[in-house]
């Protein structure tokens, strides 16, 4: 008779897999303080230095009643998990959140308007386009948490190499597309500029033409107005008319981050998060503010937003925490510390970086203007982005394909 | 005829060099790859991770602090016995951050360099073996070569050929595995830079190991505080275990509750038997992602949220399962059962001595897809984990932790990727033996 081990093998294995795994409770030492739950994306570092914080905050004596445990959500599914975990009542007290998602959960009714603490006394120290993202129906339902932006990274090296000037970049899309001409070589295939062709990559565009993509009320669609069309142009030229675009945007190609760490894009929109990468590769490159246009240099914003859910029985010394988290000196830490760019205004007095370029940045979030705040910008996103590459392909004018965009976002996203 | 053999001279000249390009291609990378493995495990094992030196270089002292003693106690062992080439090496590799400044990267570099050195004196080793690979296999073919007759060269080119269109499909098979193992070894920054000289050169130059340390926590010196408990069992090898757990339990309760299910509805009699197999078959025309919301509801009104067992009890139940094992079992001869069932077998004997063992093959099958889709079953354990207790996270939860807003740590997703390939692996390659002796049993009468 063969006998068959394996069964036997697999039957052990499994018992000590149980017997590792079957304990599935972890005590957390009690203080005897009230717990504010605080949900979070941050990475290892961010998350070190967000318990100091938090020690520093539960030090003071106003607060010896409160203990906030921060729990480390993944990005990628923060919106289903939060959505999940509200309905049934296991949700946070307080949470940090993308920028695009205080929208629906405010018209959701999930989460606290801020006026409620008296926040209209402070919003002021805030820059204003992380803080417009927060501004929903004429309130504000979360206050920034962390901010981003993009700005023009140009490779010196390239720059060298075409007898231009490294110290000098391009300060309007005039001077932008000559430079870039000058350095597009498409036989050895590298090219001025490589771009996403996404609206959040967009918006640059956008607000440097002075174009209002939603109106105030959050109503009408302005994506049809003459300054939207005239952006919108004129980026599709760069790739359809001077060919100094290198298709980064199609699928399959090279993207623009990859092309520029590998010399084949000059320039690219970027933000800082990838300056630590950039600087270990070992490239020399330099970062500039958006080429200005008709309405001067602008950029989008990116970056996250905190706030208190509806379900917390504790949401005061969850704002509380809050603003001592973004006041100018704990802001100034972190993002010194981080090399990330500050919300509050005031933290600008209070430190600068020895690094150049993350300067740069703290300069184009002073122009920057705050994104479409709807309710699923991601849907914004699928209806717009179809338009505008057809547009840069060819198949459509400009003003065809964002007055069709238009019509379709007050169709679909803005009746959310 | 003398056209002909000069045909097949020139194609064998042809095959034979495209053999020894691939080959000296093939085993020049995993070469260097083992003797990147090699050198980044024995020079890099107490350093900390480049990230975490960042900060201590950017604050004015470029090697400031804990990274120079570990720095100074490498560099007799990477120098080895060439000391004035390495020593001079290294000192330049110092030298250029502080000509440009104190940059965050000065420290990092120097970190890497141990092993980049003991990498690149290994490298003409490395080479070496991969050309004395080659060659081994020049003179092989070239003696059989020579041993054929001639009008059987003919056939021996054609197999030739096969063999070397079939390794070159090996190749594309496993370059991405081969990527992703080269991958995790990147310290970060480097991840998406190609080799200019040669693109297919993708083992990196100055390997670490800091991802692998970072993913299972085992970078912290000895001398740092100890952290509290949650933060320790953050690690991969918890998510590893745990999603083991799931996946192999779910797999194998899915199979066992299918097989009899399938059981009873393709041999055994019962009154609505076709009604109530349509109307199970009707629940599959719903897309599954519309149960998901109110299985999320009654685990949580049961109170098992965050428990191993929520991860997969409303799976438990498959359609699917129970219609591919109906539609193979009632394939087996119903006078199987009766000449069993008159030599005095009881139902639980049918069940486990003949309808099982019949329906290995199949089972096996629906084992290995149930695994699967546990193992990566992303939405529904992210929406049941307790994130407030790392002991019910798993795997592909785990994995997402590592993608931020805008950046992914590539090189930590790729070691972590590393781990969640290897039970499908395994388990593949066990159960392909079962698969073909299930399908082969009984097809020869002897």
């Amino acid at each position: 008779m063969n006998k068959n081990y394996l069964p036997w093998i697999f039957g052990i294995f499994y018992l000590f897999l149980l017997a590792a795994t079957w304990n599935d409770r972890v005590d957390v030492n009690a203080s005897g303080r009230t717990i504010l739950q605080f949900w979070h994306t941050y990475n290892d570092d961010e998350e070190k230095l967000l318990k100091e914080v938090i020690a520093e905050w539960e030090a003071q004596p106003a607060n010896s009643n409160w203990a906030i445990r921060p729990i480390r959500i993944p990005f990628d599914g923060h919106k289903p998990k939060i959505r999940t975990a509200l309905t049934v009542g296991l949700g946070p007290d307080f949470a940090r959140v993308d920028w695009s998602f205080v929208c629906e959960l405010a018209r959701k009714n999930a989460c606290v308007d801020l006026e409620t603490f008296g926040f209209s006394k402070i919003s002021d120290q805030y820059l204003s386009a992380p803080l417009n993202t927060n501004r929903i129906d004429g309130k504000y339902y979360g206050l920034p948490d962390q901010t981003t932006c993009v700005a023009l990274f140009y490779n010196k090296t390239i720059f060298r190499d075409a007898n231009l000037d490294p110290e000098k970049p391009p300060k309007t899309w005039d001077e932008f597309i000559e430079t870039a001409k000058k350095l597009t070589n498409s036989e050895k295939g590298t090219y001025g500029f490589g771009m996403d062709n996404t609206l959040w990559w967009t918006l640059p565009f956008f607000n440097t033409f002075g174009a209002k993509l939603i109106s105030d009320d959050g109503k009408k669609c302005l994506l049809d107005s003459e300054a939207a069309v005239k952006a919108l142009e004129f980026k599709a030229s760069l790739f359809s008319v001077h060919k100094i675009e290198a298709g980064a945007w199609r699928a399959g190609a090279i993207s623009p981050e990859s092309g520029f760490v590998n010399g084949r894009y000059a320039m690219i929109f970027m933000g800082p998060w990838n300056l630590p990468k950039f600087t270990n590769s070992k490239l020399d490159f330099g970062v500039a503010l958006i080429p200005a246009g008709p309405a001067g240099s602008s950029s989008n914003v990116g970056g996250t937003n905190a706030v208190i859910f509806k379900s917390s029985k504790n949401p005061r010394p969850c704002y509380d925490f809050l603003t001592f988290f973004t006041s100018a000196e704990i802001q100034a830490r972190w993002c010194k510390r981080l090399n990330q760019m500050p919300v509050n205004r005031k933290s600008y007095d209070l430190f600068s970086f020895d690094d150049k370029n993350l300067q740069v940045f703290m300069e184009q979030l002073k122009t920057s203007v705050s994104n479409p705040i709807v309710t699923s910008y991601e849907m914004l996103e699928d209806v717009v982005n179809p338009e505008m590459e057809a547009v840069i392909t060819g198949q459509k004018t400009a003003a065809d394909a964002l007055g069709n965009a238009s019509r379709k976002v007050e169709a679909k996203v803005l009746s959310l | 005829m003398e056209q002909s053999s000069a045909f097949r001279v020139a194609a064998f000249v042809a095959l034979t060099a495209g053999m020894v390009l691939l080959s000296f291609g093939i085993s020049g990378q995993i070469f260097k790859f083992g003797s990147m493995v090699l050198s980044s495990m024995t020079a890099s094992s107490e350093i900390s991770s480049p990230t975490e030196s960042v900060p201590a270089g950017s604050s004015g002292m470029p090697a400031a602090g804990d990274p120079t003693p570990s720095v100074g106690g490498e560099t007799p062992v990477a120098v080895g016995s060439t000391p004035s080439v390495g020593g001079g090496t290294l000192a330049a590799v110092g030298s250029k951050p502080l000509a440009d400044g104190p940059t965050p990267a000065g420290s990092a570099m120097v970190l890497k360099s141990a092993a980049t050195l003991r990498m690149a004196g290994l490298a003409p080793l490395a080479n070496g073996l991969a050309a004395l690979v080659s060659l081994i296999l020049m003179a092989f073919v070239l003696r059989r070569w020579i041993a054929t007759q001639a009008d059987l060269r003919g056939r021996f080119l054609k197999t030739f050929f096969l063999y070397e269109a079939l390794s070159m499909a090996v190749v594309v098979v496993l370059f991405p595995f081969f990527w992703m193992l080269c991958t995790s070894f990147k310290p970060s920054g480097q991840e998406l830079i190609i080799n200019e000289a040669n693109p297919f050169d993708i083992v990196p130059n100055e390997p670490t190991t800091a991802n692998f340390l970072k993913v299972l926590k085992w970078d912290k010196p000895a001398g740092a505080p100890v952290e509290d408990e949650i933060e320790r069992k953050k690690n991969f090898s918890t998510y590893f275990l745990n999603s083991l757990l799931v996946a192999s339990t779910a797999a194998f309760l899915v199979t066992l509750f299918s097989s009899m299910a399938g059981y009873v509805f393709a041999k055994k009699e019962l009154p609505y038997k076709g009604y109530l197999f349509a109307l199970l078959m009707g629940t599959m025309m719903i897309p599954g992602m519309m149960y998901m919301v109110p299985q999320f509801f009654m685990i949580s009104k049961m109170g098992l949220c965050g428990s191993k067992l929520a991860m997969f009890l409303p799976h438990l139940a498959s359609v699917f399962g129970v219609f591919m094992l109906k539609q193979f079992m009632e394939t087996i001869p119903g006078s199987l059962l009766e000449a069993a069932r008159i030599d005095g077998a009881s139902e639980w004997q049918l069940f486990s001595i003949i309808i099982v063992p019949l329906s290995m093959p199949i089972l096996l099958t629906l084992f290995l897809l149930t695994f699967l889709f546990h193992w990566s079953n992303f939405l529904w354990q992210l929406i049941v984990t307790d994130f407030a207790n790392p002991l019910s996270i798993t795997l592909p939860v785990g994995l997402a932790l590592f993608r931020g807003q805008y950046t992914s740590d590539l090189g930590l997703i790729m070691s972590a990727s590393c781990f969640s390939i290897v039970p499908i692996a395994v388990l593949f390659m066990i159960a392909q033996r079962y698969f073909i002796e299930g399908m082969t049993q009984g097809a020869v009468k002897e």
